[in-house]
């Protein structure tokens, strides 16, 4: 099956920094998969997504390619690729209506008018279980709470049917339970519209349930990359074996001493 | 709450919202309340206050009604006023969006001309400019708001430095957004706040500019104004004084209503800035 993105050698270096954000990172993403990048704060995989949307800062000093094989033609943003950001407080425009702001992607890359694209914009609010979606549409981002913001930026990113959604820590601004609600949101908004997911995120044990592929950056590389099954019962690399052994979980003895009674 | 209950809750912007309501009002209505040119003769001159029911408050050199005057004077301050800012918060914060936004040798080239201009004190450009033009009421809207658009226009900059880097910025470039029209529409309207609370305080200083330009003469000679009324009355401050008190009053009870009210509002929307 042909990719639907393929990065070879990419690297980037931020204006006025020596030091490389990104050091020839190579990876691909088949269409409809679900690929995680994990990594610590600075190992770049942000910076990744960035570069994938082509969000990066002017004059930054960028290598390599970045291509959209099953596309036939250069990605175009909003219509081929959606992005959903970390805070769900910035992500939104305050002064904008919900609906508004989703129904913005559906005019501009679908082809509809504005009537078309609102409707499509409270499909999109039902398909994100947002309650009252007729009254959300009307209303304004700061009527929500962080997690239904969320909801609503996956809406208004996957509003014009784009065949990759970025989501660059799109769950770590959240509380667990709300981030449980949000990764099985993306979940099957993915697989019943057939689009690929590219996950950005420093949690392991999210990216375990979540992802078809695991990659693992560290220090502006790819140091690891492969099924998630693999990566998390044999990983390759002494970084991600790192990575694993710091993961605490629910299952792990408590860190916080109860006081004896 | 809502903005407007937030609004009432603020006894500055009540008070000042009643001051000029009752200065719009007087200004709307002065063609009923007071019909035909106030300039004309009313009655004998130099009248004083309260001694002639049908001239409550006496008349000038002339003989001329002030209270007509002062009336038909609140249109002029409040038109010129009012037109004055936002000429200025127009310019001012379309030019700083745009330097703001588009950074690099664009918003040098822009700042240099706001440097240009707050360099040079806002009421000497206005002179020269009504000087050199005729004074009618457009030349002098424009020549005011020439000296108070460089405040609106830093202002707008500073906020939209700190916008463009937000993520819905981003996510409006993500979308396909044109550049201008994430500017104007995206940025913008999120940058106003901050320069609309600005704008009373624009508003005063341009009344208090246009009143300080009648006073030289150099308003429009065909229509009253509070500062001409006052020049007016310089020549017989010992025996007549009332003549330059009473619309000097009058512009002191204007100039601090707008400035109530810009609080009110500034209160008002701080709060709704926290809030979201």
């Amino acid at each position: 099956m042909t990719d639907l993105l393929r990065i070879e050698a990419l690297s980037v270096t931020y204006p006025r920094s020596k030091k490389p954000a990104l050091a020839s990172v190579s990876l691909s993403l088949a269409p409809g998969k679900k690929l995680a990048i994990i990594g610590e704060s600075g190992s770049g995989k942000s910076t990744l997504a960035h570069a994938i949307a082509g969000l990066l800062p002017r004059g930054s000093s960028v290598s390599g390619a970045i291509a959209w094989p099953a596309l036939g033609h250069p990605a175009i943003p909003g219509a081929d690729f959606g992005m959903v950001f970390q805070d769900p407080g910035a992500s939104l425009n305050p002064v904008l209506r919900i609906g508004e702001q989703i129904a913005e992607g559906a005019q501009r890359h679908l082809g509809l008018d504005w009537r078309e694209a609102e409707r499509r914009a409270l499909e999109l609010l039902r398909a994100v279980q947002i309650p009252q979606p007729e009254a959300a549409l009307r209303a304004y981002p700061h009527q929500f709470s962080g997690g239904q913001r969320q909801r609503i930026a996956i809406a208004a990113a996957i509003a014009a049917q784009p065949r990759l959604l970025v989501a660059d820590e799109a769950t770590s601004a959240l509380d667990t339970l709300v981030q449980a609600e949000i990764v099985s949101l993306l979940t099957h908004l993915v697989e019943s519209q057939d689009m690929a997911l590219l996950f950005v995120t420093h949690d392991i044990a999210l990216a375990a349930r979540l992802a078809d592929r695991i990659a693992v950056m560290h220090d502006a590389s790819l140091v690891e990359i492969g099924p998630t099954r693999a990566v998390i019962d044999t990983p390759q690399s002494a970084y991600t074996r790192h990575l694993l052994s710091t993961h605490i979980d629910l299952a792990d003895p408590p860190r916080i001493a109860r006081p004896a009674s | 709450m809502s903005a407007l209950a937030r609004f009432r809750r603020s006894p500055e912007g009540v008070i000042g919202l009643a001051l000029l309501t009752v200065l719009a009002l007087a200004a709307l209505l002065a063609p009923l309340l007071f019909p035909g040119d106030p300039l004309r003769i009313a009655g004998p001159p130099l009248l004083t206050p309260f001694t002639d029911p049908a001239l409550p408050l006496g008349t000038d050199r002339l003989g001329r009604n002030v209270l007509a005057g002062l009336v038909h004077g609140a249109r002029a301050s409040l038109i010129v006023g009012l037109a004055a800012a936002l000429v200025a918060v127009a310019i001012g914060s379309l030019v700083g969006t745009l330097a703001g936004f588009a950074g690099g040798l664009v918003d040098e080239a822009l700042m240099r001309v706001v440097d240009a201009f707050q360099i040079v004190p806002g009421f000497l450009l206005a002179l020269a400019f009504v000087s050199v033009l005729q004074p009618t009421l457009p030349v002098v809207v424009t020549a005011i708001a020439l000296g108070a658009w460089t405040g609106p226009a830093r202002l707008a900059r500073a906020e939209v430095l700190s916008i463009r880097e937000r993520d819905y910025v981003a996510a409006a470039r993500i979308i396909g957004m044109h550049p201008l029209e994430i500017a104007l529409r995206e940025i913008l309207p999120n940058a106003l706040p901050p320069v609309l609370a600005l704008s009373a305080v624009i508003v005063a200083g341009a009344i208090l500019t246009e009143a300080a330009l009648s006073f030289l003469g150099l308003g429009d000679p065909n229509i009253v104004t509070w500062g001409s009324m006052i020049a007016e009355g310089r020549a017989v401050l010992r025996s007549a004084p009332y003549l330059s008190i009473v619309p000097g009053i009058a512009l002191v009870l204007t100039v601090i209503g707008t400035y109530l009210l810009g609080e009110g509002l500034a209160a008002m929307l701080s709060r709704r800035e926290r809030q979201a």
